[in-house]
């Protein structure tokens, strides 16, 4: 996506978005820096006019530049996810925003290797080991933006290789990591929920190493999921044993099944797009095999109880699998959980939870594990869709009685309604369905503003509101974007160039993208882009533009501007622009509600 | 005469460093444009794609065969090579026996998925230069469609490549186009990399092995000329050839695929 999406530091939207994530965003008005703190502590600094950031200290380009809004900072809002790991994915016609592991680290020191994966979110972890040289660990919900393949030879790990499945929503990762012949790995404390670390090294250098790695002081150790103990000892102080599971039927056909807990343990839940639901308890093992009950009440069709993880991080996982999407409750206690399925679909459908149970534990679930909660589950916070996301329209300026500027014999109606017609042709051949304010020399106005016109008794030059005609052409259908045309003129015959005019924040990235594809094509002087207050463009409920083309008033513009070739050009690089902000017609770019 | 095959216009490269090198032998350039992009196919795929380039080269009468597609040799290596009765220039061999002296202790190479998940240019590698190397490849499977819709200069190749060099290894020596589609993207990796990283393309020891074998099979000299088939897009890709190359007469044709 070459286009980015304008979101204010005010925005409710991104305030979820972070919040969710565990970022903190921090702008002072009258700064230059926008400061984003991240849940595992890396920092993502936007610096106002610039559209260079850094991540971590590491640079990177976002498509625009911040700028700011009153008290508020504007950002980029898909380069910010990324820098999040955090990705739009399209997807049977809407954006999901796709929680991704973002990146691995491979650190050798000596015989040692360490393998870092950093994620958007908390991981739950399912390891799968079946050799000491060799680990395959899946994270649910995530996607990846890894390299699908690594090796590293000479160092304590072979290879590397990232698989990913499932779909946009649900998406599973998975890694395999091969370990040189010879070696152990162990999984290690990251010291953040989002970042998970295994350490491979060969046998002799874990015979002399301390049994321990030395953990970040500050690991939260307890309520990170996937945090081992060190070696993998039959009996490991903090583990919990699930010692009896019951199914039972509840009230109003609902279906209990009651964990119990010999201590205290921490949970994740998830809900799966196909009416199966999961909890794993970590660091817990069943105290006996597992079990399928296929209980003959309630919507629950089949309940499965499984040990999971591996040796060192056991994960106690219960599967439902249910008739639809029904309620499910979490009752932490001290004896463990009670989990209730109603037997009435819900419309919640909230993905994950998760909480913290049995023993002293009790409930003091960190993040709400109730499906009732009014948090918006990120993947399912759907940008919003236009009525119509294949129509643009073009407004030619002017037109009628207003012929707009006029100079050196070029007439500002006449070329603004050229320059339209050969921008609708191209739309329209690139699949768009394209709607103008004017097809002929009329000056559109619709007979409730003429009448309200002729009652205030105003003449047409004082009154800008004449112009809401044209805007709701574009807001009466719904439309995706909203394109002004324009030919400037100045008291100075030495100004010239192009200059393309946005007022609402989600015009900006339309604005840039048609600057920068005009401007190389259309050959004419780079005015850039400004935020102007322009009654069309701030009155156009959708991303919109006004392009002053060149200037009527400039000699070398006016040659330009007399040669149908330029105007076809001005037409074809508005064109280039639209495809770089929106892709092909009716996919479904991201466009965030105002 | 001389072969080149590769998936696509990668292997321009190759045939761009044999031209500095000053080869002066008749090129047949063969882009298996059909198959593209070779990096997500199988093994078993790709060794019957590398028998059929070698095939068509042959009837065309080649005297050697310079590869200029790492994939293809990164599949060799586990594979074998396809019989042919005439000498094949192993892309990864040569490439790799240039760092027999180097001075490098840590070298990362980007290559495809295939070429990465091969592990041919780690073991490639590590059996030619000194002992203590460590190589790390690292697959960036993004970045031929890139160069193959003429993208190269644009955000998104910045970007592609950047994603790439971020999860690269710190502190590396050197880095090598593990894949000949990539030096077209060199400003890119210049940019990203950190100034002491040195990068190795390959086709500069491809083209000095390419001038020994010249020499040492007494070829009679050529004309300079090259002749660039493609069974995929020929105006598209003829226009590639004009671009990339310079070569204004070089004929460019279709193959029909059999």
């Amino acid at each position: 996506m070459q286009g980015d999406i304008a979101v204010s530091t005010r925005d409710g939207g991104l305030r979820r978005f972070l919040d969710r994530l565990g970022a903190t965003v921090s702008f002072q008005p009258q700064q230059r820096y926008v400061v984003i703190a991240t849940a595992d502590r890396r920092t993502i600094v936007f610096t106002l006019g610039d559209p260079a950031y850094t991540i971590g200290g590491v640079r990177a380009q976002a498509p625009f530049a911040p700028f700011a809004d009153g008290n508020d900072a504007v950002l980029p809002f898909v380069a910010l996810a990324r820098a999040m790991y955090v990705e739009p994915v399209a997807e049977a016609g809407e954006t999901v925003l796709q929680p991704r592991v973002g990146a691995l680290d491979v650190r050798t020191d000596g015989g040692r290797t360490t393998v870092t994966v950093h994620a958007a979110m908390p991981l739950v972890t399912t390891t799968n080991a079946d050799a000491p040289d060799r680990v395959q660990l899946s994270f649910a919900g995530l996607g990846s933006s890894l390299a699908p393949s690594r090796r590293a030879a000479g160092t304590a790990v072979d290879a590397i290789d990232v698989a990913v499945g499932g779909t946009a929503k649900v998406p599973v990762t998975t890694i395999t990591i091969a370990g040189a012949r010879g070696t152990t790995h162990r999984v290690i404390a990251s010291g953040s929920p989002d970042v998970y670390a295994v350490v491979f090294e060969t046998r002799a250098v874990a015979a002399n190493a301390p049994p321990t790695p030395p953990p970040p002081g500050d690991a939260p150790v307890v309520t990170v999921p996937n945090v081992a103990a060190t070696a993998a000892p039959p009996v490991v102080a903090g583990r919990a044993t699930v010692t009896d599971l019951a199914i039972e039927p509840a009230a109003g056909d609902a279906v209990a099944v009651r964990v119990t807990l010999s201590g205290a343990a921490s949970y994740e839940w998830h809900r799966l797009a196909d009416a199966r639901w999961y909890v794993d308890f970590q660091n817990t093992t069943l105290n006996g095999p597992g079990r399928d009950e296929h209980p003959s009440f309630g919507a629950v069709q089949s309940v499965r109880v499984r040990q999971a993880g591996s040796t060192d991080t056991p994960t106690v996982r219960i599967a439902f699998t249910m008739t639809g999407q029904q309620r499910v409750d979490l009752a932490p206690s001290e004896s463990g959980l009670i989990i209730t399925v109603s037997n009435d679909a819900t419309t919640d459908l909230a993905r994950i939870g998760t909480g913290r149970t049995g023993g002293a534990a009790v409930v003091a679930s960190a993040a709400s594990p109730d499906p009732g909660a009014s948090d918006t589950p990120l993947p399912a916070w759907k940008p919003s869709v236009n009525t119509n996301p294949k129509l643009i329209v073009i407004d030619p300026g002017h037109g009628g009685g207003d012929p707009g500027t006029q100079h050196n014999g070029l007439v500002e109606k006449q070329l603004t309604l050229d320059i339209a017609q050969r921008l609708k042709s191209i739309l329209v051949a690139q699949g768009w369905t394209v709607r103008m304010t004017r097809e002929t020399d009329v000056d559109p106005l619709s007979a409730d503003i003429l009448a309200k016109m002729r009652a205030d008794g105003k003449p047409k030059a004082d009154d800008r509101a004449y112009l809401q005609t044209r805007c709701d052409v574009a807001n009466n259908a719904g439309a995706r974007m909203f394109i002004s045309i324009h030919i400037n003129s100045a008291p100075s015959e030495s100004a010239r160039g192009t200059t393309v005019y946005w007022y609402k924040p989600q015009d900006a990235a339309l604005a840039q993208a048609i600057e920068h594809s005009l401007i190389p094509l259309a050959g004419t002087q780079d005015d850039g882009t400004r935020h102007e207050n322009f009654y069309v463009v701030r009155h156009s409920t959708m991303p919109a533009v006004l392009i002053e083309t060149a200037f009527a008033t400039n000699p070398g513009d006016v040659a330009l501007l007399r040669q149908p070739s330029f105007l076809q050009n001005v037409a074809q690089g508005i064109a280039n622009g639209v495809k770089a902000y929106a892709g092909a017609p009716g996919s479904n770019a991201l466009s965030v509600n105002q | 005469m001389l072969g080149l095959y590769d998936s696509g216009l990668g292997g321009l490269t190759v045939l761009a460093a044999l031209r500095a090198a000053g080869i002066d032998q008749d090129v047949v350039y063969f882009a298996d444009q059909a198959h593209l992009p070779y990096g997500d196919k199988t093994d078993a795929q790709l060794h019957g794609f590398l028998a059929e380039n070698l095939a068509l080269l042959g009837e065309l009468g080649v005297d050697a065969v310079v590869t200029a597609c790492n994939t293809t040799c990164a599949v060799a290596e586990q594979l074998g090579w396809p019989r042919a009765d005439f000498p094949v220039l192993d892309l990864i061999a040569t490439a790799a026996a240039s760092f027999a002296n180097t001075p490098f202790r840590r070298i990362g190479v980007v290559a495809t998925v295939a070429t990465v998940r091969s592990g041919a240019y780690d073991r490639a590698i590590r059996a030619a230069a000194p002992a203590g190397v460590d190589v790390f490849s690292l697959a960036a499977p993004a970045l031929v469609p890139i160069v193959e819709r003429g993208a190269t200069d644009t955000h998104e190749a910045r970007d592609a490549v950047a994603a790439v060099v971020a999860e690269l290894p710190r502190e590396l020596d050197a880095l090598v186009y593990g894949c000949s589609h990539y030096p077209l993207l060199d400003r890119w990796f210049a940019a990203a990399l950190a100034p002491n990283v040195a990068r190795v393309d390959p086709a500069h020891a491809q083209a000095a092995a390419a001038a020994r074998l010249v020499a040492a099979r007494e070829l009679a000299p050529g004309t300079s000329t090259t002749a660039y088939y493609t069974n995929g897009d020929a105006a598209a890709f003829e226009a590639a050839v004009r671009r990339w190359t310079g070569d204004t007469t070089g004929r460019v044709a279709a193959l029909a695929v059999s």
